[in-house]
C-alpha cells in the first residue's frame, strides 16, 4: 500500500488493491476516522482506490505515520468483519430473531403464534408457493386456449 | 520452529474452536465441552490419523468432539440449554431512583449529583409507568433492582414500587425478586425491616480493608467503611430475627478494584474473609461515564488488572484448600459456563448480551436505555443507548426500538470478528456499549480491546487451574450456589 507522507499538507495517501480490500471495506474503513480526519476517496489506476487522509488539527510527521498505520489496520478489521458477517450470516439471523421474537410483549408473541406451526413440516406449503406454474395454472391455461 | 498445524482430513471431528496454551492445545466444544491436546496429537487428530486406541481419542469422544452416535443431537440440546436466555425475554429491569448520592466516590460516573440537589428524583407518577412497562415484559422472572445515585435517599418511591410491584402481582403469574444496590448509610432499622420483610435483596460495596474502602468511597467527615460494615450487621441480626437462614440471607458485596487496591490482591481478600463473606466479586473499574481525568488518576491497563485478579484468584484457592469458604464471583460465573450446562443469566457472559433483550434501565426521569452502562452513557450526553420514555412508549415501542436489535447484532459472539473463532466463545460475552466507549464502534477490534484481554487472562488462568490434579473438583464447588429464592420472598406478618 506505500503511504504516501506529505507533511505540508497535513495528509497521508494510501492506495488500496481492491482486490484485496473490496470498495466498501475501504469506505467502512475511512468513515471510521472522519472524527479526527477529512477523508477523500478516488478512483486510481489499475483497480485501486486512493484514500486521502487529512488531520483536522496539525499532525507531525509521525503521526501521520502512524495514522496510515492505524488505516491500514482498520482496512484489515472492517474486512474480517465482512467476511465473518458473510460467514455467519443465518446463524445470526436465527439467534437475533429468537432472542427478539422471546421479547415480543405476549400479545404480540400470540399472534405470531397464532397460525398453528407447531402441527407444521418444514416441507409443508399451505400456501402453495414450492408448486411450479405450469402444475398450478397449468390447466386454466389449457382451458383458456380451449375456448 | 513449531511444525505447522496440518490441514483438516478428518471427517469424524464436530465443530470445535482451539487455543494454545503453554504449548499445549486446548480444544472448545459448542456446548462448553473442552479438552486439551498435545500440539502433535491435535496434528494427528486434524489429520484423521489419531489412533483410536490413543488415551486421547477417548477424552475426545467423552468430551463430543469426535462424530458418533446422538452426538449432533446431544450438542443441539445443551447448546439450547445454555442458550435458555433466548427464550425469555427481559428479566432484570434496573430502576435509577435518584441521580442523588450522599458519598463521593473516587471513580464515580458522571451522572452523580450531590445529596442536596432538587429535580433528580424519580417521581411516583414515573414510577407507576415504569411498573407498567415492567409487567408487559413476557419474562416469567422479574427482578426489579434500584440502583443510583444512592437509590435509599429516595425511600418513599422504592416503598412504592415495592408494595405496588406485589399487588400487581398478587396471583403471583410471575417470580418476582427486588434488590437493591446501595451504600447502605442513609438506612434506618425501619427501612432495613421493611426490605428484610418485603424480601428485597440488598447489595453494597466494599473495595477491601477500611483505610482502601475509605479512600476510594469519600463520606464527609465518616468512614464510610464503618458505617457500611454497622448496616450489615443490622442486616445480620434482622435476618436472624426474621428466622432466615444466613446461608442464604446475607448483604452482597462486590469490591471494585481501584488502582490503589492493585498492590493489595491479599489484602482485599482478606477483608472479606475477615467480614465472614462467602462471596467476593472483584470488579474492574469501567470507563462508563467516567471522565478521562479521573481515568487518568484511578484506571489502569488491563494487564495491570489481571496480575491483580489472578494473584487474588490463586490466593483465594489456596484459601480453599487450607478450609476457608470462600470463592470468587466472577470466576465462579465463567466456572458455570465451563463446567455445567446451566444459564446464569449473567447479562456480560452471554451471546447476545443482556442489553434490551435481558435488561432494561429505567433513568429517574422516565427515559429507558438498553441497560446501565447505556444509561451512563446517555449521563455524558449521549442518548444513542436511549431506547424510548415510560411517559410515551409502552414495552412494545421500547422492545421494538431498531437499538435494540443493534445491540443484538453486535453482540452475537458467534458471529463478531474476533470472537467467533475463540476458543472462548462457549464461555464468554461482550459489551457494545464498552466497545462503543473505548472505539466508536458497537464491534470491538478484539486484538486490542481491554475487555476481551481480561476476559481472556481469566479464562486462561482458569484453564490452567483447571487442569491442575484435583482442581476441577474444588472449582466445581464454586458453581453450585445455593438457591436463595426462598428468603427473598415477602413475609407475611
Amino acid at each position: 500500500m506505500n503511504p504516501t507522507i506529505q507533511a505540508a499538507k497535513n495528509m497521508v495517501s494510501i492506495q488500496v488493491d481492491e482486490k484485496v480490500f473490496p470498495r466498501d471495506v475501504v469506505v467502512a474503513a475511512a468513515y471510521i476516522f472522519i472524527d479526527r480526519c477529512y477523508i477523500r476517496l478516488e478512483r486510481a489506476l489499475r483497480g485501486r482506490v486512493l484514500a486521502r487522509i487529512k488531520g483536522k488539527k496539525k499532525l507531525s510527521r509521525n503521526q501521520l505515520v502512524n495514522l496510515a498505520d492505524e488505516f491500514e489496520n482498520e482496512l484489515l478489521h472492517q474486512l474480517i468483519r465482512r467476511q465473518v458477517a458473510e460467514r455467519t450470516d443465518g446463524l445470526r439471523e436465527v439467534i437475533v430473531g429468537r432472542a427478539l421474537f422471546s421479547a415480543e410483549p405476549e400479545s404480540g408473541a400470540e399472534a405470531a403464534q397464532a397460525e398453528p406451526q407447531e402441527d407444521m413440516d418444514y416441507l409443508d406449503d399451505p400456501l402453495g408457493i414450492a408448486i411450479p406454474w405450469e402444475e398450478k395454472y397449468g390447466d386454466d391455461k389449457k382451458e383458456e386456449e380451449g375456448q | 520452529m513449531k511444525k505447522p498445524i496440518p490441514e483438516v482430513h478428518n471427517q469424524r471431528l464436530m465443530p470445535f474452536r482451539w487455543r494454545e496454551l503453554d504449548g499445549r492445545v486446548l480444544l472448545t466444544g459448542d456446548a462448553g465441552d473442552y479438552a486439551w491436546l498435545e500440539r502433535e496429537t491435535f496434528g494427528d487428530f486434524l489429520a484423521g490419523t489419531l489412533s483410536k486406541e490413543h488415551p486421547a481419542y477417548a477424552d475426545l469422544e467423552r468430551h463430543n468432539l469426535i462424530r458418533g452416535p446422538h452426538i449432533e443431537k446431544k450438542v443441539m440440546d445443551r447448546v439450547g440449554a445454555r442458550s435458555h436466555h433466548l427464550f425469555s425475554g427481559p428479566n432484570l429491569h434496573i430502576l435509577i431512583l435518584t441521580l442523588r448520592c450522599n458519598q463521593a466516590c473516587v471513580y464515580c460516573h458522571a451522572s452523580r449529583k450531590p445529596k442536596t440537589s432538587k429535580g433528580f428524583d424519580m417521581d411516583l407518577e414515573t414510577a407507576a409507568r415504569v411498573l407498567d412497562v415492567i409487567f408487559e415484559s413476557p419474562s416469567p422472572d422479574l427482578t426489579i433492582e434500584f440502583q443510583g445515585g444512592e437509590p435509599a435517599l429516595n425511600f418513599d418511591v422504592l416503598r412504592f414500587i415495592v408494595e405496588e410491584g406485589y399487588r400487581r402481582n398478587q396471583g403471583g403469574e410471575r417470580n418476582l425478586y427486588f434488590s437493591l444496590v446501595s451504600n447502605l448509610s442513609t438506612l434506618n432499622q425501619e427501612q432495613i425491616d421493611f426490605l428484610v420483610d418485603n424480601g428485597v435483596m440488598v447489595c453494597t460495596s466494599i473495595d477491601g480493608p477500611a483505610d482502601l474502602h475509605d479512600r476510594n468511597r469519600r463520606f464527609s467527615k465518616k468512614s464510610s467503611y464503618k458505617e457500611a460494615i454497622k448496616k450489615i450487621r443490622a442486616f445480620e441480626r434482622t435476618y436472624k430475627r426474621r428466622g432466615l437462614d444466613k446461608e442464604l440471607a446475607y448483604v452482597n458485596a462486590l469490591a471494585t478494584v481501584s488502582r490503589s487496591a492493585l498492590k493489595k490482591p491479599r489484602e482485599v481478600v482478606d477483608a472479606y474473609v475477615r467480614m465472614g463473606h462467602k462471596v467476593i466479586h472483584l470488579r474492574p473499574l469501567n470507563p462508563f461515564g467516567m471522565g478521562l481525568k479521573i481515568w487518568a488518576r484511578e484506571g489502569y491497563t488491563a494487564q495491570e488488572f489481571v496480575d491483580f485478579y489472578l494473584e487474588a484468584l490463586d490466593y483465594i484457592i489456596e484459601l480453599n484448600k487450607q478450609g476457608e469458604e470462600i470463592m470468587e464471583k466472577l470466576a465462579s460465573l465463567m466456572l458455570v459456563r465451563i463446567l455445567t450446562d446451566e444459564d446464569s443469566n449473567y447479562m456480560d457472559l452471554r451471546s447476545p448480551c443482556g442489553a434490551g433483550l435481558g435488561q432494561l434501565a429505567y433513568n429517574y426521569d422516565g427515559r429507558v436505555y438498553t441497560c446501565d452502562e447505556g444509561r451512563m452513557v446517555g449521563a455524558m450526553g449521549d442518548d444513542l443507548f436511549c431506547i424510548g420514555d415510560v411517559h410515551q412508549n409502552g414495552y412494545a415501542d421500547i422492545i421494538r426500538h431498531p437499538g435494540v436489535r443493534s445491540m443484538c447484532v453486535a453482540s452475537c459472539v458467534e458471529c463478531l470478528p474476533g470472537c467467533n473463532e475463540c476458543a472462548y466463545a462457549p464461555y464468554c460475552g461482550v459489551c457494545p456499549v464498552y466497545n462503543y466507549i473505548m472505539e466508536g464502534d458497537l464491534v470491538a477490534r478484539s486484538p486490542v480491546n481491554d475487555r476481551c484481554r481480561i476476559q481472556k487472562g481469566i479464562l486462561d488462568h482458569l484453564f490452567r487451574r483447571l487442569a491442575e490434579p484435583g482442581m476441577e473438583d474444588l472449582l466445581r464447588r464454586w458453581t453450585e450456589s445455593k438457591d436463595r429464592s426462598s428468603v427473598y420472598r415477602r413475609i407475611v406478618p
